[in-house]
């Protein structure tokens, strides 16, 4: 692992514990292109939270 | 009022630090949603994303994406670090902990997490309109 990526806690019991200390990247045309997508689970948690707007619009702020 | 509408329980957390305890315990010091500077741009100093993960195995990539939920435009990003997963079973308990995150303006900001390219988890943070009288949040 990087040094930036600290394992801090193994014993064995089903527990790791994962430090990373982040660094910001300069963003980049090639980080602007990257491809990237959204997990199945957040997929529908989008559509259910859209279809729950459309049935129950959001009340405006006033 | 209309009908109910259930939740969903948000898998990352936001917090200031944290302090590691004896037999794999952990204090997380100043969790927040929302924070009220008194002028933009905004530094936060500490920001630590929190997440619990389980059923992933072997060699990923990881990062933390930082984008203004109104426009989706991306504002920060982290240099991607490989973690290993050594069982399906475990549970991992991942911490990116920042320092000087800026941010513009106030408004929603998203905080993605990302394995892989791909987005498994996210959470909202309020940046408040300036305040003139108590310190942040």
């Amino acid at each position: 692992m990087n040094e930036s990526v600290k394992e801090s806690f193994n014993t064995g019991e089903g527990l790791i514990s994962i430090e990373i200390i982040a660094e910001l990247a300069p963003i980049t045309p090639e980080i602007m292109a990257r491809k990237q997508t959204r997990a199945p689970w957040l997929r529908a948690r989008d559509e259910y939270f859209r279809q729950m707007d459309l049935e129950n619009p959001p009340e405006k702020p006033e | 009022m209309t009908q109910s509408i259930v939740p969903f329980a948000r898998p990352l957390f936001l917090c200031e630090d944290f302090v590691r305890r004896e037999r794999g315990k952990m204090d997380f010091l100043g969790a927040y949603h929302a924070v009220s500077p008194r002028k933009y741009p905004f530094t936060q100093d500490w920001m630590c994303v929190v997440a619990h993960l389980s059923g992933g195995l072997g060699t990923v990539n990881t990062y933390i994406d930082i984008r203004e939920a109104e426009t989706d435009s991306l504002i920060h990003t982290s240099i991607p670090r490989e973690i290993v997963l050594p069982s399906r079973d475990y549970l991992i308990r991942l911490t990116h902990r920042f320092q000087s995150v800026r941010f513009p303006k106030p408004g929603i900001y998203l905080v993605e997490l990302y394995c892989e390219h791909e987005c498994i988890a996210d959470i909202s943070v309020f940046l408040r309109p300036p305040l003139t009288g108590s310190s942040d949040e």
